[in-house]
């Protein structure tokens, strides 16, 4: 106790310090850009719903007729769409999507009551990124059906040019009962049976061969 | 001395004051979208559907496969050892109990791999772990697994392997026997039937080593 005393001022100097520290934490602490502003259930209800797919024959009247209220964004990669895209399109790579900068040209679009069309190599390439925005608050945002490679009619390999990708293209529980059942038929077609030439190895003779 | 301690506590309350104007605080329970962007770029967010076939032949234990589609189209065919929980239902309290229990992989399918993967969104979301897309969903398992395409005679011994796999696990989860409009199982693995190439004839010469 006896330095207690001998330090003046010290209940001055330990409240700056304090107070400089939650000052400090004022400071830092700041509020995330983008954040989810739909609750789980919200999104759940917006993504029930085909609001925010833009369908491929919506889409070629949109181009042909150059309606200013869509604005496409292509998130392939830069290489991808270097080596083609669609005319007038802007290209963000999915993993800038969420940058400041677009985020807010993005808002800004939104308050223009511009649609944002997010196109890519197909749909599944895109549809995830589409939600995540929308989720963000983003209403504007809508997934191109298809994708780029289907929009411009070309045959591109990698993407799957397929309408409605989420419609069942077969009918299962028939594709199932059409497949005649193991009793029925027991064809099991292996592979023709290849004769194999044995050679009978020569006997050596007596004499052990190198190590 | 009074009038410091009156000082200091008026800063006091003016910091106090200041806790009104604090961004609202972070809900821990969910992810960020940046967080779930950097896993939107991970390809190992999808189950090719010849891995879920391995999988399912192998009845390995630590695999969930969850029809996310409504339950007549599951009634009508769902995969071995799925249970159904339609899309509309996934926020569902028992729903989210399966899923957060995380002792499992939890893969979703749906016809392609759109709702699925809207599935994913929200879980992954609610930051529930170990949960996959089957790729292409059940239109690809029946493209590759139920009606696998021969490959071109001169594909890579990979991909031969790959189709006998297929054509296995088609026999495993059809019963055997032939779709409709199929090549024969046979056909191709005949047409690629490897002769053994023969011995160079002559004796062999003392060598060595």
């Amino acid at each position: 106790m006896q330095f207690y005393h001998k330090i003046p001022g010290k209940l001055v100097i330990a409240f700056a310090a304090f107070v400089l520290l939650i000052v400090a934490g004022f400071i830092m602490m700041k509020r995330p850009y983008v954040s989810f502003s739909l609750s789980p259930q919200e999104s759940l209800a917006v993504m029930s719903g085909d609001a925010h797919l833009l369908t491929l024959a919506d889409a070629k009247q949109i181009i042909r007729k150059e309606d200013p209220g869509y604005y496409f964004v292509d998130i392939r990669d830069p290489y991808e769409y270097v080596k083609g895209h669609l005319k007038g399109s802007l290209n963000i790579p999915l993993t800038r999507l969420l940058d400041k900068a677009h985020i807010r040209s993005f808002r800004r679009l939104m308050a223009d009551s511009v649609k944002v069309v997010l196109t890519g190599k197909d749909e599944s390439s895109v549809n995830a990124a589409a939600y995540l925005l929308v989720q963000t608050g983003l209403r504007n945002v809508m997934a191109l059906e298809g994708g780029y490679g289907m929009l411009a009619g070309e045959n591109d390999q990698d993407s799957i040019p397929r309408e409605k990708a989420e419609k069942a293209w077969y009918d299962y529980a028939a594709l199932m009962k059409a497949a005649p059942r193991a009793s029925e038929s027991v064809t099991v077609a292996g592979p023709a049976k290849v004769k194999k030439p044995v050679k009978p190895q020569p006997a050596r003779k007596g004499r052990s061969e190198g190590c | 001395m009074n009038r410091t301690y009156i000082l200091m506590a008026l800063i006091m309350f003016l910091l106090g004051a200041g806790l009104v104007f604090l961004p609202q605080p972070r809900n821990n329970r969910e992810l960020s979208p940046e967080q779930i962007l950097l896993s939107l770029n991970e390809p190992f967010r999808y189950i090719s559907t010849d891995q879920a076939a391995r999988r399912i032949i192998a009845g390995d234990p630590a695999l969930l496969l969850i029809d996310v589609r409504d339950s007549a189209a599951f009634a009508a065919f769902s995969l071995p050892g799925a249970v159904n929980i339609p899309f509309s239902h996934i926020l569902d309290e028992e729903n989210q109990a399966l899923l957060a229990e995380g002792s499992k992989d939890y893969v979703f399918y749906s016809n392609g791999d759109i709702l699925s993967e809207k599935a994913w969104l929200l879980c992954s979301r609610l930051r529930h772990r170990k949960l996959y897309i089957l790729q292409g969903g059940l239109n690809h398992w029946v493209e590759t697994i139920l009606r696998p395409p021969v490959p071109a005679a001169t594909s890579d011994a990979a991909v031969f392997d790959q189709y006998d796999f297929r054509m296995a696990a088609r026999m495993y989860f059809t019963g055997e026997g032939e779709l409709p409009g199929m090549r024969k199982a046979g056909e191709s693995a005949a047409q690629r039937s490897v002769r053994p190439i023969a011995r160079p004839s002559g004796k062999r010469k003392h060598e060595g080593c």
